[in-house]
């Protein structure tokens, strides 16, 4: 049983073109949280990534020093809202892999909190994510991943996972924390990939 | 007490009116309702017309055996589902609602011989005010105590009826104004302290049932002083909500 | 947004048929034992993840994507309900 909601549309679910299907705007920032928010500071901040052949590790500063970009991107979230032009800065992930050896095609993100989410390593490069730590001009606060997350636009925003801690390579595609409980494992938001 | 069996229901608006200066009262005809214990809840969905649904849950204000269901909706600003029920349910329109839900954050003046202390901040007082009423209704010899924290009089929930209730001598309410209080009130505004909770409350050693609700915050803080104050964690139920 | 595990009721009562708010839960994680309505529950428009009041870890997660609901137990050493009427 459901039925239509008389006068009901959501809220602000104006359709705009350039949104993915299945999705609206919206001017704010919703948080969502599937657990505690985890209070790091960045002298205690590490991020490492494993691979089969070892571990390889960034101190805050060592992160910054390999080579800042400023990006513009669009996300959209799974639950169905978008925003538009965003403006990130953070460090490619083209860089971290230009120090790492890997010949597995997945990885998984590792947060501090516990939260995991898979992604394919060909879309983690060639200009596509990025460790972000600042949006709209300002540091990446808590409750939106802050110090620093993962930042991977073109698919729903749950993969760029916040209070990013690292990334360890896998040769099969392994599903994280939403992808076991029901979300898709790749998560294309122009092929509404929401759900398996 | 057998269980209430837990379903899908479409109701019908057929009462609204003004709460409070942000809430509405909006009580629901809803065939099939099995009734519901004083405390329950239910989850509301509403349905756009592209397939687009978005639910919360919402304290139920009455309890009992009709399928007469009330809901007190106070507007989340910027929310999705709140400024909806508050601004633009009309009588007469059907809303989805599944329930009642909520087997642990009832009272059931049958079940309970214990005094019974009820902690309100904001539209948190909803879930209360209907244990609140079901003891107003029965004959049990529970004492109610009820301390209602509340941003000004204008924000009280349910005013006349606990007003009515206190006039019966059925319960002691305490209001605690947080931004501006009624001419000639006692205290300056502040917040539910650790003190207040030592001089209105039931104290531990009466063993009253503690039923806490509001933001989590403040949910958070009482029920970690009622603790410090020596009631059993057990004893102290809370309810925590968010918005939206 | 953090709430109480008695708001995860209407979602798990979509898997379950019935009211499981007095479940009783151990968490397999720490082995603490409580009702499902205390633990703690974090409600988004994603889904429900549920955790345990001690030590925080994730006990349960439900999913709802419209068609279906997707229940992880993963966390959960056991659950325990009474029988329903007439077993």
């Amino acid at each position: 049983m459901s039925f239509i909601t008389r006068g009901f549309t959501g809220r602000g679910r104006e359709r705009d073109p350039a949104l993915p299907p299945g999705q609206s705007l919206v001017e704010d920032w919703p948080v969502l949280s599937a657990g505690p928010t985890p209070e790091i500071d960045t002298a205690d901040w590490e991020f490492t990534v494993v691979t089969e052949n070892g571990r390889h590790s960034w101190t805050w500063d060592e992160m910054q020093a390999l080579g800042v970009e400023d990006v513009t991107v669009d996300i959209h979230c799974v639950t169905h809202w978008s925003k538009l032009g965003m403006a990130w800065r953070g460090v490619p992930l083209d860089k971290i892999f230009e120090e790492v050896e890997t010949s597995h095609d997945y990885v998984m993100a590792h947060s501090y909190g516990g939260y995991t989410t898979n992604v394919p390593l060909d879309e983690l490069l060639d200009g596509q994510a990025w460790i972000a730590f600042e949006a709209d001009g300002e540091p990446l606060g808590a409750e939106h991943g802050g110090p620093a997350r993962l930042l991977v636009p073109h698919l729903y925003f749950w993969k760029s996972a916040k209070w990013v801690r690292g990334l360890v390579t896998m040769p099969d595609d392994d599903p994280g924390f939403w992808e076991q409980n029901g979300y898709h494992l790749h998560g294309d938001p122009w092929k509404e990939e929401r759900y398996w | 007490m057998s269980p209430r069996p837990t379903g899908w229901h479409a109701g019908t608006v057929v009462d609204i009116r003004q709460e409070t200066r942000t809430a509405k009262r909006i009580t629901l005809d809803v065939p099939g309702w099995p009734g519901n214990d004083a405390g329950s809840h239910l989850d509301l969905r509403l349905t756009a017309p592209d397939g687009y649904q978005a639910s919360r849950s919402y304290s139920i204000a009455s309890s009992g055996e009709s399928t007469r269901v009330v809901l007190a909706v106070d507007e989340v600003p910027d929310g999705e589902v709140s400024p909806f029920l508050v601004h633009d349910v009309r009588p007469g329109d059907a809303l989805e609602v599944h329930g009642p839900l909520g087997n642990y954050f009832i009272w059931d003046p049958a079940a309970s011989a214990s005094h019974v202390q009820l902690i309100a901040g904001g539209s948190g007082v909803v879930p209360l005010f209907a244990m609140a009423d079901a003891h107003g209704r029965g004959g049990d010899p529970a004492g109610f105590r009820l301390l209602y924290s509340v941003r000004t009089p204008d924000d009280r929930f349910f005013a006349a009826e606990l007003g009515e209730l206190a006039d019966r001598d059925r319960i002691d309410v305490t209001y605690r104004y947080t931004r501006s209080t009624p001419d000639g009130w006692p205290s300056p505004p502040g917040r539910v302290t650790r003190e207040l909770l030592a001089e209105t409350t039931w104290p531990a050693d009466v063993a009253p049932a503690v039923y806490v609700c509001g933001p989590t915050p403040f949910v958070e803080s009482v029920s970690d002083w009622l603790v410090e104050l020596g009631h059993e964690p057990r004893a102290v139920r809370t309810e925590r909500f968010g918005g939206g | 947004m953090r709430v109480d595990g008695n708001a995860a009721t209407g979602s798990l009562a979509e898997v379950f048929g019935r009211d499981v708010s007095l479940a009783i839960t151990t968490c397999a994680h720490c082995g603490h034992e409580d009702l499902l309505a205390r633990c703690i529950a974090y409600v988004s428009a994603m889904g429900t993840v549920m955790r345990c009041a001690t030590c925080h870890e994730v006990l349960a997660v439900v999913v709802g994507d419209g068609a279906r609901f997707t229940l992880s137990l993963a966390g959960m050493r056991s659950i325990q309900v009474v029988a329903a009427e007439g077993a």
